[in-house]
């Protein structure tokens, strides 16, 4: 579904992304991780078209995405979360939802008929997915962590996603909630088959999850394979040590 | 040659003093965030004080002179330290642009101070004894003093640059200019870190005014002279950068020598021109760098359609706003077509400022652009009303859009300051294309027969015209598009991401909200029967703010609120004294303190509470 | 401070006395219009000539006469509100007053449409007579023109050939430069016109200007600027010479408003249109500086002047016109004669612009100010182009 080849970024001079190349394939759950540093967030931002490579090819669902701007990616039908979770605070959850779901359907130019009343049933369900229905009315702005992140879930997951691409999804929340958060991410992608890529911090999370684990530092993948062969591999044990020493 | 030189070091001079001022701002503005209008008062009561302070030191010893400067400078210092701690600091926490509001009262009110305590004569102040003469450059007699000045630019960029890199204090101010986390980590005490940039930046400016004695007369219209430039200079330089504000002040004071030598009669114009093109080119300016987000915990409230109780207000407002006229008096009704006027023009600013978050301070000349149309259709080819009220909305619609293309990269102050650019370089050609526009003398005679301004019938096509408008502009924005703006607004990253097309839904909000201010200005120019450059022109894009920012901004019915309230203070207060700037300024500062919300958003919040 | 106060109380008692005299007639309410709060260094004076003859009609006069001043921010569509709300609400006869042109023009437009009196004191576009001119409009003071051609008329006879000219960048501006160009090229075709600088009202950066200007190298220079502009230009001229071995020509720089502040600083020799306060000893104008003084405890200025015309005019009027009826005093205004303290004047007929004059002389430091010198009274008639010409600019009928 997703295939990378050979991606190079370079900050003056820095190679932040030093020739990466990898492929994750329809209904697969794929965790990419490394020390602090080691170039995850770059390799996502070129991932998602926040940044454009120097160098290599990206191609998703067949078609060549090479230097795609966010917004044409979202309409090929990649998902997105961020690290630090973005709703649109000035809007109830639900509405939230509506707007992703109108704007996936192209109906946002639409100037007279009133949002209220759009794509209510399409939008409760997904905040039903992601256990979010008891706060549909609640200003984003006002909600939990937590919950923050289970409707930026709902709104990566509004474009019916065939890559889903998430940047840390349970950071900041709390061990137990990562779970069942990432049980609601995980169960639905597979149930339509979604490709998913996700970084992450907490390493129970990655080997509970992943079905195969990408070990990037310093730019470079340096591992990959199933979590208990990654586990395993001294140069992986090195790369965090040594960082960590 | 020997006179380009010369034209050169005059333009080196008045840099001097524009970096002054403009650094003091810059400074405030990195830190705070505030884009302080009452950064020309300052400037006003540093040469003000000047004067009173060098009429009690003894005369004739240079010594004194440039004492009685330093203490006025220290003076303002003082006054900007106070106004810091006693209002500015309780509003860091409402909508970034409440504190634009807030200075923009205490204009209202120095000016009026100034003129009760110094009287109305212009001064000319003492020159700088021992500085008085001139010395031959080139062949050419030269004043002394603006060499003096000349060299104090570099030696306070000097001073400030030191202070900005070398100290802890300097180190603070970078740090929250550009990178807030890590004031925050650094555990240091923020409002004390405000309040000494605001003592200052407002020294400097008191110290930029003081300067000028010796070189112009010291009048009640200093403040607004200076402002506008200023921030020319701020936003040319780069918001925040010292030497990138002494840059600019460089640029400028030369266009100014030099654009007088070839184009004497569009100097105003000609630093809005540079300033557009810097900022087309450099979107921050100079030197400036993207800053960092603004101040967190701005409450940003969730938009919502009329529930019943404000249904049935809504309903008795408007017929209450039919039966007006029976009231008998002519000015109610006149007063009344204006308040719908501006209602809409309050509306369509709204659109940008609140649900599209683009902060224009420019709108005025939209609304000018309608007002216009419609004279020019009116005067040159007689039209009928139908005509103008048709053309006026195409017209500045036409206007909004191509000023979206012009700043569909801009954001934040920078989109404010180049709406403020496009707005004046529409103001001069209003002012100076005399043989289209008339110049300040306007455009008069602009009627149509049966429908005269302040009578019934154009009472009532503007009340439907306008609240029409109005309605359809609220709808947008309860229906997709305005959620679409909404939400590049409220994160734009994760909008982009789910392909929400921002910048066009954003360009699509600049035509629209020219369009509806188009149909303001040009029912406006019916209502007055005549244009003027003034339709245009900073005040009113001011007045437009005012009246959002009154009603509050993130709330449906503040235009509408904010726009009565606005007419109903103006009419009463100017009516009443001839300190209605002072009470007005007063009053705003009132509402700012007591609702920093906003009319509107205290009362919902309050019932919300409730 | 002081002396506004003074004034304040001074409208407060007239209200007073006017409130017992409205116990025999309903007081005839004028409607004053101007720029109080932008342009207080005129319009305080003004306000207080006003009201003094205000006061000495009110003696005399039948019904008395009672004025609300309002201010227009220096903005014509307050002015129109103020237009509106003052003949509306506020039940006023008539409406007078102004500064700006525009805003002249801005309210003198309103009075058309609307069938109703205006009186503009102060305004001096040409336009407000001529091009724009209407039956219900009359203009007290010298315009544009009437000054530029009084001026015109001592700069022929300078020597000078080379002449540059500066003037605001406004209609102000931009007809006095114009006309004082036409008139002088007329009087001497010799002259050769070298260069122009219009800086911004208000906001001149004058070191430039005044490098601009020497480096046409003119013989003699023509200025329009005034106030705050004047003050920086004038000190800038100084201290780069500009005014060295050069003739200048300066429109309203003698009046005290703007010669006053110069103090020592005040340039020596300028050939100006003004009023030199002091010095005038003609009966009619020292019984006015004698009632001024007595009342205000201050030299008139110019303002002084304008507003106390404008009221003893609207007085006149009335008294001639036996009502404040608006067809009836436009028709007493028409060739309506009385002796200003500038002497006798009229409203001509013809196109409703008093005979009202300026006084021109010369500049000169005496005492450490600035006062006129060889000045003569230049009578407005003198300096009005001819009638068939008036008749070709105004709309006729």
């Amino acid at each position: 579904m997703l295939e990378a080849t050979d991606l190079v970024k370079t900050f003056g001079g820095v190679r932040a992304v030093d020739g990466v190349s990898l492929r994750v394939m329809a209904g697969e759950v794929v965790a990419l991780i490394g020390p602090n540093g080691a170039g995850k967030t770059t390799l996502f931002n070129l991932l998602t078209g926040q940044l454009m490579p120097d160098r290599g090819r990206l191609a998703i669902a067949g078609v060549d995405t090479t230097g795609w701007s966010p917004r044409r990616l979202a309409r090929h039908r990649v998902g997105r979360g961020f690290q630090i979770a973005q709703a649109f605070a000035s809007m109830t959850v639900r509405e939230n939802l509506q707007t992703a779901l109108v704007a996936r359907d192209r109906g946002l130019w639409r100037l007279w008929r009133r949002l209220a009343s759009t794509a209510v049933a399409d939008a409760d369900s997904l905040l039903a997915a992601v256990e979010l229905a008891d706060q549909a009315d609640r200003p984003a702005g006002d909600l939990a962590y937590g919950d923050l992140k289970r409707l930026e879930l709902a709104l990566a997951l509004s474009n019916r996603p065939r890559l889903l691409l998430l940047d840390e999804p349970t950071a900041g929340t709390a061990p137990a909630e990562r779970r069942t958060l990432m049980t609601v991410a995980v169960t639905l992608a597979r149930r339509d088959h979604v490709a998913v890529l996700f970084t992450e911090h907490d390493m129970d999370v990655v080997f509970a999850f992943a079905d195969r684990v990408l070990v990037l530092d310093a730019g470079k993948l340096i591992a990959e394979g199933s979590p208990a062969s990654v586990r395993a591999n001294p140069a992986v044990r090195r790369a965090y040590l040594g960082s960590e020493a | 040659m020997e006179a380009l030189i010369i034209q050169a070091l005059t333009g080196l001079a008045s840099a001097s003093s524009l970096f002054l001022v403009a650094s003091g701002l810059s400074l405030i503005f990195g830190v705070t965030r505030i884009v302080n209008f009452a950064h020309g008062s300052f400037y006003m009561l540093g040469a003000y004080l000047a004067v009173s302070l060098l009429a009690l030191l003894p005369r004739g010893d240079p010594m004194w002179w440039w004492l009685g400067v330093l203490g006025a400078a220290l003076a303002v210092g003082v006054i900007g330290t106070v106004l810091e701690m006693v209002l500015l600091r309780r509003i860091y926490r409402a909508p970034e642009l409440f504190q634009l509001l807030a200075t923009f009262g205490v204009v209202l009110i120095v000016q009026d101070l100034v003129l009760l305590i110094w009287g109305p004569q212009d001064i000319l102040g003492p020159r700088a004894p021992g500085l008085r003469f001139s010395i031959e450059i080139l062949g050419q007699p030269f004043p002394v003093y603006d060499l003096v000045l000349i060299t104090i630019g570099p030696v306070v960029l000097a001073g400030l640059w030191a202070l900005v890199r070398h100290t802890r204090f300097g180190m603070l101010v970078r740090a929250a200019t550009h990178d807030r986390e890590t004031v925050a980590a650094l555990g240091v005490d923020q409002r004390l870190l405000f309040t000494a940039v605001f003592a200052l930046g407002s020294t400097l400016a008191g110290l930029g005014g003081a300067l000028q004695l010796p070189r112009e007369a010291v009048t009640s219209h200093m403040d607004l002279a200076i402002i506008a430039e200023v921030f020319v200079v701020v936003v040319v330089g780069g918001l925040g950068s010292v030497p990138g504000a002494y840059l600019a002040a460089l640029l400028i004071g030369q266009v100014h020598a030099f654009g007088i030598l070839v184009l004497p009669e569009i100097t105003l114009v000609l630093i809005f021109l540079v300033m557009a093109a810097v900022l087309v080119v450099r979107p921050h300016g100079l030197l400036g760098r993207p800053l960092a987000h603004a101040r967190g915990g701005e409450a940003v409230a969730v938009l919502r359609a009329a529930g019943p109780r404000v249904r049935q207000i809504a309903w008795v407002a408007l017929t209450a706003a039919i039966l007006l006229p029976l009231a008998g008096s002519q000015h109610v009704v006149t007063l009344a077509t204006e308040a719908a006027v501006f209602i809409l023009f309050a509306a369509s600013l709204h659109l940008l400022l609140g649900p599209a978050g683009l902060v224009s301070f420019g709108h005025a000349g939209l609304f000018g652009v309608g007002a216009y149309a419609v004279a020019l259709a009116v005067k040159h080819w007689a039209a009928p009303m139908a005509v103008g009220l048709a053309l006026a909305p195409f017209a500045a619609g036409l206007a909004g859009a191509a000023f979206g293309v012009m700043c569909a990269h801009l954001s934040g102050v920078y989109l404010a300051m180049l709406s403020l650019a496009f707005a004046q370089i529409l103001w001069s050609a209003a002012f100076q294309w005399v043989a289209l526009t008339g110049g300040d003398n306007g455009i008069l005679g602009v009627r149509a027969a049966g429908w005269e301004g302040g009578g019934l019938a154009f009472y009532y096509l503007t009340l439907t015209l306008c609240l029409g408008g109005m309605l359809v502009l609220r709808r947008a924005i309860l229906a997709p598009w305005g959620y679409g703006l909404r939400a590049g607004r409220d994160a734009p990253l994760r909008a982009a991401a789910l392909g929400i097309p921002v910048v066009r839904l954003q360009w699509a909000a600049f035509a629209i909200a020219g369009a509806a201010a188009g149909m303001a200005g040009g029912l406006f120019a019916y209502a007055k029967g005549s244009v003027f450059p003034t339709y245009l022109a900073i005040p009113k894009s001011v007045d437009g703010l005012l009246m959002v920012l009154l009603g509050g901004i993130h709330t449906l019915s503040g235009p509408l609120v904010g726009a009565l309230v606005f007419v109903g203070l103006e009419d009463v207060l100017t009516r009443a004294t001839d300190l209605w700037r002072m009470a007005l300024g007063l009053i705003i500062l009132g509402v700012v303190l007591v609702f920093p919300q906003g009319v509107v958003g205290a009362v919902s919040r309050r019932t919300r509470d409730a | 401070m002081l002396s506004r106060r003074t004034a304040l109380m001074a409208g407060a008692a007239t209200l007073a006395t006017t409130r017992i005299a409205s116990a025999q007639a309903r007081p005839i309410r004028i409607g004053e219009i101007n720029s109080y709060t932008t342009l207080a260094a005129f319009t305080e004076p003004y306000r207080k000539g006003w009201m003094l003859a205000q006061e000495q009609a009110n003696r005399t006069a039948a019904r008395p006469f009672e004025t609300l001043f309002r201010d227009d921010g220096g903005r014509p569509d307050q002015a129109l509100s103020q237009a509106q709300a003052l003949l509306s609400t506020d039940g006023c006869d008539f409406l007078a007053g102004t500064f700006l042109s525009n805003v002249g023009l801005a309210v003198s437009d309103f009075a058309r449409a609307n069938r109703r009196l205006f009186v503009a004191s102060e305004p001096l576009t040409d336009a407000l007579v001529w091009s724009q001119g209407h039956r219900y409009c009359f203009r007290l003071r010298p315009s544009t023109y009437m000054q530029a051609a009084m001026l015109a008329e001592e700069a022929a006879k300078l020597p000078a050939r080379r002449w540059a000219t500066v003037a605001p960048n406004y209609e102000y501006g931009q007809s006095a430069v114009r006309w004082f160009k036409e008139l002088l090229s007329r009087a001497r075709p010799d002259v050769v016109w070298v260069g122009e600088q219009w800086p911004a009202q208000g906001r001149i950066d004058a070191g430039a200007t005044v490098q601009a200007l020497l480096g046409m190298q003119p013989e003699a220079i023509f200025n329009a600027t005034f106030a705050a502009d004047l003050l920086a230009f004038v000190r800038q001229g100084q201290s780069r010479g500009l005014f060295r071995n050069r003739a200048v020509v300066s429109l309203l720089s003698g009046e005290p408003e703007y010669l006053e502040p110069l103090g020592d600083e005040a340039p020596e020799g300028w050939i100006v249109t003004g009023y030199p306060a002091e010095q005038i000893a003609t009966p009619e104008h020292t019984m006015f500086r004698d009632a001024y003084r007595a009342r205000f405890n201050e030299l008139p200025k110019l303002g002084s002047i304008v507003g106390y015309v404008t009221m003893q005019a609207i007085a006149a009027a009335v008294a001639r016109a036996g009502s404040a009826e608006t067809e009836a005093l436009v028709e007493a205004f028409r060739g309506l004669t009385w002796v200003s303290p500038f002497g006798p004047t009229e409203f001509r007929a013809i196109d409703h612009q008093a005979t009202l004059g300026a006084y021109v002389g010369r500049t000169a430091v005496r005492g450490g100010r600035g006062v006129m010198v060889d000045w003569r009274y230049a009578d407005g008639r003198a300096y009005l182009p001819a009638d068939d010409i008036v008749r070709q600019w105004r709309p006729q009928g």
